[in-house]
């Protein structure tokens, strides 16, 4: 006869062994070997309304060997990802005709970078968004960049270093730090109450003077165009409208209170020096004026040291030099501020979140103005304090 | 000699409940779906206030459990059903016992159906949905049959894993909070607040069902209380601190996000290495689902043989899971109908059969005045005990 003991134990072993069905992963059941890895995905509008998608497909075989993309060969291990291209009426279809042409399931899951080209963003960059925030696989905190031109090209150059080239994308996002967007900060933007945010830029420039060729493996003489990274697109409720030069974009860091260092050259009457300026404090305050009017308040402080004297003979050993080096770093920094300020008021793209900073602090002056915010945010008063002070001049004091 | 004493023989009853097992059994019952889903309701009715009002609806958990005090002060060791019986008959406690047979029967599959939706949909998309039901029924369905030694344990358990989930999750997407999506703070006026606590406090009103767990406690009145309301308030800050999280990530997006939880892990990162930080999450979901879904199929199997005056609960457990894995496969056609009768219908529901269901009892109770008089009376045939023996002690 059976113990309850037992029977127990028995059910407990059928529990067991029920349970390590489970462990297969039913029918979402995927080898790794059956998926094909995008690392980095371009999009750009095609005429009829439609989409093209550019993708760069990882080939692990070929990852210790790591050779140039874009299917161009080179390295022992050959090409460290291959670079394919679809259309389609919608993004689905679009997707689903790439995957036609690959032998696995594709998989979203490791995507780096999402290059968006200008005709798209122009378009509206809602579809792109849309796709990747529904979808489970894919990372919200992929970067997105905008590409001057056509975004799908720039996935099938090969840099030079011989390493793939969202690779390259990727490692300058994430070393530069800002700006920097991501799919769920530009998705929240098209929500907030400007409706605006920046978005990097990067588009294809010459080759570099006396570079040698790449890793394309094509075994040319030429040397591989570089990626330029430079200044930012506007979004307004995700549309491309304008875009930022560098000296605007870095203004735009200053009043947005993103800038966390940065590496300012100052021209002082006695030479040029770069200054490092590696501890900011910046903050941001709507305030309210007499007769109720919304104004915004920005306080930026800078701290720097001196990090290389270029030109000419400076008294770094000055005190009072300092002090004057202090003020022109301040004025460079205003200099800036002011630059994005009035690309704002000319493009009438509140991308400086002044809307949203009045909403959070003065939400009773919000809520009369915030139907007519686009005809008040021209004429907003914005007072810019800037407080810099280079503090150290390095281990050096004098080199000649 | 009462079940419940605290001191005896029954002291020593490894089924009884100690105060951290009913405090852990409160949070598990609770807090797992309240934890996924409510965020997002709360930043849909209250936007970026959600996080209070998951706080000012922490008193409707506590009304029940108020009155369920009161009840065992009055008649020691009965659950709300037994109570019920008690107070106004065989006929009578049928009726006065359907509220809380109606919270029980329609929570239990609306949760199995909750976690389908969540597993089905960020993990398990091609599986079909009755395979992914009956799969998280089994544990449960076994647990439920063990009783409360081994769902006490399996809580214990899978609530220390849920909860170190979520402090891994948190503290690797804390690089993407941003205060400043959490302002202003009280601009919204209190009709918001209070639209977003009502399905928070539909939800903190499932304390109703501890009517079925808490006469089973191992140790003194006051301290099992106590925990309940400790499990209780412990959820209320998780819901809030997960919704603030949200909202600070998402700003105004948080509101379209569903199951917003996860897609905090979507942003997660460790050093820019560890990443894909959902798996951890659904680790901790299955195991908090685990939990949940045994207590909660325990307390209606139990529910439903004290009503019917059966002695033993245990066989009712398969045909109730298996109704359960019905309901939750049918009771909605897709997300979107789920999503309107959570927004819509749920806090109406939930918060009337909550509070409703002890508080009949307790005023049939009071009115019958059949408490100070039976203090010491031994619960009936069909009685806690009776109905919730173990496997040894049929």
């Amino acid at each position: 006869m059976i113990s309850a003991r037992m029977r127990r134990r028995t059910a407990a072993l059928a529990v067991l062994v029920l349970l390590s069905l489970a462990l297969s992963g039913c029918w979402d059941r995927v080898e790794l070997a059956d998926l094909d890895l995008v690392s980095g995905v371009a999009f750009d509008a095609v005429p009829n309304g439609g989409f093209r998608i550019t993708a760069s497909i990882v080939l692990p075989q070929n990852l210790t060997g790591a050779g140039g993309a874009g299917g161009a060969g080179g390295g022992g291990g050959g090409p460290a990802e291959a670079v394919v291209s679809a259309t389609g009426a919608t993004i689905g279809e679009a997707i689903a005709a790439l995957g036609q042409g690959l032998p696995g399931h594709i998989f979203w899951g490791h995507t780096r970078v999402i290059l968006i080209g200008e005709g798209l963003a122009r378009r509206g960059v809602q579809p792109v968004l849309d796709f990747f925030l529904r979808s489970p696989e894919t990372r919200l905190a992929t970067d997105l960049l905008v590409v001057r031109g056509e975004a799908g090209p720039l996935l099938q150059l090969s840099p030079p270093f011989r390493v793939p080239g969202t690779d390259v994308l990727y490692e300058h996002l994430r070393r530069q730090r800002e700006p920097r967007a991501f799919i769920y900060e530009v998705a929240q933007s098209i929500r907030t109450a400007s409706g605006a945010t920046l978005i990097p830029e990067v588009h294809v420039g010459p080759p570099a003077p006396g570079g040698s060729p790449g890793g394309g493996g094509s075994g040319g003489a030429t040397a591989p165009p570089t990626l330029v990274f430079c200044g930012t697109g506007v979004l307004q409720r995700g549309r491309l409208t304008g875009w930022l030069n560098e000296t605007q974009m870095r203004g735009a860091m200053w009043l947005l209170g993103t800038t966390r260092r940065a590496t300012v050259e100052l021209n002082s009457p006695r030479g040029t020096v770069t200054v490092a300026v590696d501890k900011v404090h910046i903050h941001r305050r709507a305030v309210r004026l007499a007769g109720g009017v919304p104004a915004v308040r920005i306080r930026i402080a800078a701290e720097g040291m001196v990090g290389e004297v270029d030109r000419g003979k400076v008294p770094l050993q000055d005190p009072q030099y300092l002090i004057q080096l202090s003020n022109i770093l301040a004025a460079s920094i205003r200099g800036e501020a002011d630059a994005a300020l009035a690309a704002a008021r000319s493009e009438d793209v509140d991308f400086l979140q002044f809307g949203r900073l009045v909403a959070a602090d003065q939400p009773a002056l919000w809520n009369p103005v915030h139907s007519t915010w686009r005809q008040i945010f021209p004429t907003l008063r914005v007072v810019i304090t800037v407080l810099a002070h280079v503090r150290y001049v390095g281990n050096l004091v004098r080199l000649s | 000699m009462s079940p419940h004493a605290a001191s005896g023989p029954e002291a020593t009853d490894p089924s009884a409940l100690t105060p951290l097992q009913i405090g852990v059994s409160t949070m598990a019952m609770i807090g797992v779906t309240a934890v996924a889903g409510l965020p997002t309701l709360l930043t849909a009715y209250a936007g970026q206030e959600g996080w209070i009002s998951a706080l000012i609806a922490v008193p409707a958990g506590l009304v029940p459990l108020v009155l369920l005090y009161d009840l065992d002060r009055r008649q020691p060791g009965l659950t709300l059903v037994q109570h019920a019986r008690r107070a106004l008959g065989p006929i009578g406690g049928l009726l006065l016992s359907l509220p809380l047979l109606m919270l029980l029967s329609s929570t239990t599959p609306l949760g199995a159906h909750q976690q389908a939706d969540i597993v089905g949909m960020e993990a398990l998309r091609r599986t079909p949905t009755v395979v992914v039901v009956g799969l998280f029924l089994l544990v449960p369905l076994y647990a439920a049959r063990q009783g409360r030694e081994v769902l006490a344990r399996l809580t214990t358990l899978s609530v220390a894993v849920a909860i170190g989930a979520l402090l891994l999750i948190g503290a690797t997407s804390l690089r993407s909070v941003r205060g400043e999506n959490l302002q202003p703070v009280f601009a919204l006026g209190w009709v918001p607040l209070l639209q977003g606590a009502a399905p928070a406090a539909a939800w903190y009103a499932e304390t109703a069902v501890l009517g079925l767990l808490l006469p089973f406690r191992a140790t003194e009145r006051r301290a099992a209380w106590a925990a309940a309301a400790a499990g209780l308030v412990i959820v209320g800050l998780q819901v809030s601190l997960v919704t603030a999280w949200d909202l600070s990530i998402f700003g105004p997006l948080a509101d379209q996000m569903v199951f917003a939880l996860f897609q905090v892990t979507r942003v997660s990162n460790l050093a820019e290495f560890l990443t894909h930080m959902d798996s951890i999450l659904i680790i901790a979901w299955v195991a908090g689902e685990m939990a949940r879904m045994g207590l909660w199929l325990y307390c209606l199997c139990l529910a439903f043989s004290q009503w019917l005056g059966l002695r033993d609960y245990r066989p009712l457990t398969l045909p109730v899971a298996a109704a359960v894995a019905i309901g939750a496969c049918t009771w909605f056609q897709n997300a979107s109908q789920f999503n309107a009768w959570v927004m819509r219908v749920w806090p109406f529901w939930g918060l009337a059969l909550g509070i409703g269901s002890p508080l009949l009892v307790w005023l049939a109770v009071v009115l019958r005045g059949t408490g100070a008089g039976r203090r010491q009376a031994r619960p009936a045939a069909g009685s806690a005990r009776a109905a919730c023996a173990g496997p040894g002690r049929t």
